[in-house]
């Protein structure tokens, strides 16, 4: 029929265009006209169409028209729409490889602790994955005080890049809020942001584009990321995307960094302060003294930092307010301490009480506390500015009385806290000072020698192992009343096992203090030869008949705990009874074993008691000014302590022996010593710091021996671990730098048997050398060793599954 | 510390050294001195040090066991360690080639006998 109509349109269609349309729509249209019009019956068979050709013919070129008009339309809009597919997909695909960038570029960042560094390698991928010329990261580094502390870092063009984050407003935290973009030069941009508006930054207009995201962390500014270039309509919403991304990536990395860094200074901190507190007792100087102390606190672990000191009249004497001096400057101010009998304020509240005291955001009232004594318009003014957000205070306690206190806090400038630890880091620098603040303040000149030599015997470090704790009060009876001859000692020895000693030595004065140097020194050498309690009390006893000129007398208790079995010595020479509080049973006195006083009779037997610990077990040891007083009959301090230890048994240490010290007498006849042992089970996980010398091997492979049995080892894999570990010790005692004054070893059987050793000096080119007998012993020994030498150190990681783990019920 | 005792007696021409308790770092030094006095007799033809109540040994002290034998052999004395083979300690002796350095039995009876093989000293 229309057969060659078809084959048209099908011909035609190959083309998408109108030219094979137009000759169609001629051919069709000339075609049946001029055949039409020489033979119509050629090419019409319809009468009408026959008897007026042309208009026919016009009629067929109509309907091609039409036709290719439909296709036409058709393609287009099929074109467009591939074509946006085909963008789409290409837009997908760039956007991926970003991601891909992004989350590479952020799992470095993840692994890079140094700020520096990752502030530059964020910046670096920030101009290139943008396309910029330049780029800033400027992050506020303290994340304390906005404004000041800003670092920058730098890529490309550094004078144009420095100029970046200027333009964005200096209040980081409050005008850093979105992204701001500008395609037509620095000047145009910020109009949005009233107050970053600073044309003037850029007077010569060499910043054509410029782009900035500010980079949050928990929904605070603490940054902000910006690219630039030199010619303008540089950057779109891709390259806001990318900077987005990189920001999120970049904060992530530097909460990690800070967190590490700040982890990392806490420790120093620690060292430092302690390291401190030594330097300042030979310190003479008390304002100079307050002066390296401020330093020391401020600005590493509070903002501000005032001491109150009490001067030989006894009148309270405030020797120094410094504050971070990036917050204000506290030099010219003309400070007082508070009025002593203001019991509201909170300084004056601590130094009666000798309690710390804490404070929060400061409210109105404890403002109106805090300044209600300031007298000087200034520095009350001053007080109230600076608007403390947290805060401690600790008195300076010194045995049983208070020579001042320090004050810390945190202002509202920096937006911090006081940490969790700066409570117990000030506590142990309010010890140290105190003791530095009495020779300061000349009280020292007053001491006799007597006392001198008596506190030179008490041990100032009691041993410190997994398993036990011990803490320790001595306080001195009241003043004229001389120095009595209180003593004790707390000592692991080398088998494991713990010897404890409370005496007191009849008399006062030098006599006294030389006579319990003795013992004490005796006591320990007969309990380092392993003489059980009632053979060393013999002993001491002829030897102090042998000695002593005057008939002198002590009294003594000695105690010997074996951790393995739980089995406790004891043996008396006429001395109160200890306390025992178990966990389940409660407090009760350990049955006196009858005993004479060391030094009284030629010969005497002392009898050994042997009682049985639970786990958890305290032990109390006290002499007779705890419990004894002209005014209080014995048997009624000794009810007076069991109630304590029945109700308080189970506290904190430290809280546990004030609440007895508090207890006694406190009439100034008597000094009093009291010691508590607390006895704990040994957990899965177990953590030394211990001083690198020989004579800490025995003690701690005692310990871990007794763990190891915990575990179930078999004494093979007991012994040849001991060994592993020893070796990894001994290494450390051999070879570290003698700058380390500990290191510190940790065992964990949560899993395998595994110990690291961590040592904070720097090993010596031999240490632990390859194809040394200490580390083929090790290799030999254990089922992994690993060690890593860094610059703070070195750490061996040992490791062995045992052979009978237990199996899972 | 005086975790360590040493006991010493005399077996025909030889010094028998019984050591008991722990010898690492903190001792070993000692234990040398004590060991070389035990064997300085110039009568004495070897000493035995007799490891069987050792509960705790390490490098430390296979550094003291070489030393001994070392200075020992100088004065043309010999030396050999008795341990049985069940203790503890006897894994330590093999993996760092003590056995192999010098001779080792797991009694007394039985080092002297090696000792005396050595040193061509005759049965008594």
């Amino acid at each position: 029929m229309h057969f060659h109509f078809f084959v048209m349109v099908a011909i035609v269609a190959m083309y998408h265009d109108w030219t094979p349309f137009l000759l169609a729509i001629a051919y069709v249209f000339l075609h049946h006209g001029t055949l039409g019009a020489l033979d119509p019956r050629s090419v019409f068979n319809h009468p009408a169409a026959m008897a007026h050709p042309w208009r026919w013919a016009a009629v067929h070129a109509v309907f091609i028209a039409g036709i290719s008009a439909a296709l036409l339309t058709y393609w287009r809009l099929n074109e467009t729409y591939v074509a946006e597919q085909q963008r789409a997909e290409r837009r997908a695909r760039r956007e991926a490889s970003i991601v891909a960038r992004l989350n590479d570029i952020g799992r470095r960042l993840a692994g890079d602790l140094d700020q520096d560094h990752l502030l530059q390698s964020v910046v670096d991928a920030a101009v290139e994955l943008g396309g910029a010329e330049f780029g800033a990261f400027s992050y506020d580094v303290t994340s304390a005080i906005p404004q000041r502390f800003r670092h920058t870092a730098v890529s490309g063009d550094s004078e144009r890049a420095n100029h970046l984050p200027l333009l964005l407003g200096a209040d980081m935290a409050s005008s850093w809020s979105k992204a701001v973009r500008s395609n037509e030069g620095a000047a145009a941009i910020g109009l949005n942001d009233p107050a970053g508006v600073r044309p003037e930054l850029d007077p010569e207009g060499r910043i054509g584009s410029y782009l900035a995201v500010p980079v949050r962390s928990r929904d605070r500014v603490i940054g902000g990321l910006f690219i630039g270039h030199n010619e303008t309509g540089r950057f779109g919403e891709d390259e806001e995307r990318i900077l987005s991304g990189l920001a999120v990536h970049a904060a992530a990395a530097l909460e990690v960094a800070t967190i590490f860094q700040s982890e990392r200074r806490a420790r120093e901190r620690l060292d430092t302060l302690s390291r401190a507190g030594e330097a300042l007792v030979s310190s003479l100087d008390l304002d100079s003294m307050m002066q390296s102390l401020s330093r020391l606190v401020v600005p590493a672990i509070a903002d501000s930092f005032v001491a109150d000191i009490f001067d030989e009249e006894g009148s309270l004497r405030r020797v120094i307010v410094y504050v971070d001096e990036r917050i204000e400057d506290a030099s010219n101010l003309n400070f007082a301490a508070p009025d002593l009998s203001d019991e509201t304020n909170p300084v004056v509240r601590s130094l009666r009480s000798g309690n710390t005291e804490v404070f929060g955001e400061t409210t109105p009232e404890l403002l109106e506390e805090m300044t209600r004594s300031i007298t000087d318009p200034v520095y009350k003014a001053f007080v109230r500015r600076i608007s403390p957000t947290s805060g401690l205070i600790v008195p300076l306690r010194l045995r049983n009385f208070v020579v001042g206190a320090f004050t810390v806090a945190t202002l509202r400038a920096s937006g911090r806290r006081l940490g969790p630890e700066t409570r117990g880091v000030l506590e142990d620098l309010a010890r140290q000072a105190a003791a530095a603040v009495e020779n300061a303040t000349q009280f020292a000149k007053q001491r006799t020698t007597a006392e001198l030599l008596q506190r030179s015997l008490l041990p100032h470090d009691l041993p410190d192992l997994p398993g036990f704790s011990t803490v320790a009060r001595y306080v001195p009876g009241g003043p004229g009343v001389g120095i009595g001859g209180d003593w004790y000692e707390a000592t692991v020895l080398p088998d494991g096992s713990v010897a404890l000693a409370m005496g007191d030595v009849v008399g006062r004065g030098i006599e006294a203090a030389t006579l319990m140097g003795q013992l004490k020194n005796a006591m320990r050498a007969y309990a380092l030869e392993g003489h059980e309690p009632g053979e060393l009390m013999s002993r001491l006893n002829s030897l102090l008949l042998d000695q002593s000129r005057n008939d002198q007398m002590a009294t003594l208790v000695y105690l010997r705990f074996d951790p393995s079995s739980g089995e406790l010595r004891m043996a008396t020479a006429g001395h109160p009874p200890p306390l025992l509080i178990s966990p389940n049973e409660g407090a009760r006195f350990l049955d006196r074993a009858a005993g004479t006083p060391l030094g009284a009779v030629r010969g005497a037997r002392y009898e050994e008691t042997v009682n049985l610990l639970s786990p958890g077990s305290r032990i109390v040891l006290y002499t007779d000014g705890l419990v004894e007083a002209r005014t209080l009959p014995l048997d009624e301090g000794m009810i007076r302590i069991h109630e304590i230890a029945s109700n308080l048994g189970h506290v904190g240490m430290d809280t546990l022996c004030e609440a007895l010290v508090a207890a006694a007498p406190g009439d100034g006849e008597d000094d009093t010593a009291v010691l508590v042992f607390w006895w704990h089970a040994l957990g899965e996980r177990l953590r030394f710091r211990l001083a690198p010398q020989p004579d800490v091997l025995q003690p701690l492979r005692a310990t871990i021996r007794r763990w190891l049995n915990d575990a179930g080892a078999r004494a093979q894999e007991k012994h040849e671990i001991l060994v592993a570990m020893s070796e990894a010790v001994a290494n450390v005692i051999q070879h570290s730098r003698t700058a380390a004054p500990t290191f510190e070893l940790e065992a964990d059987r949560t899993d395998a048997i595994r110990i690291t050793v961590r040592d904070q000096g720097r090993w010596l080119q031999d240490g632990l050398r390859p194809g040394g007998r200490g580390l083929q012993i090790m290799r030999e020994f254990m089922d992994d060793v690993d060690i890593v030498k860094g610059v703070d150190g070195t750490i061996v990681t040992l490791r062995r599954s045992l052979s009978n783990a237990p199996i899972p019920v | 510390m005086n975790s360590l005792q040493i006991d010493v007696e005399s077996l025909g021409s030889f010094a028998i050294a019984h050591l008991a308790g722990e010898i690492d770092l903190a001792n070993a030094p000692n234990i040398k001195e004590l060991l070389l006095r035990a064997a300085a007799d110039g009568q004495i033809a070897g000493l035995i040090i007799n490891l069987e109540k050792v509960t705790y040994f390490d490098s430390a002290g296979v550094r003291m066991l070489f030393t001994v034998r070392r200075e020992l052999e100088q004065r043309r004395q010999g030396s050999a360690i008795s341990v049985p083979e069940s203790a503890p300690i006897r894994s330590l002796l093999k993996v760092v080639g003590v056995e192999d350095a010098m001779p080792v039995g797991s009694s007394i009876e039985q080092a002297y006998d090696v000792l005396g093989n050595i040193l061509g000293v005759p049965d008594e």
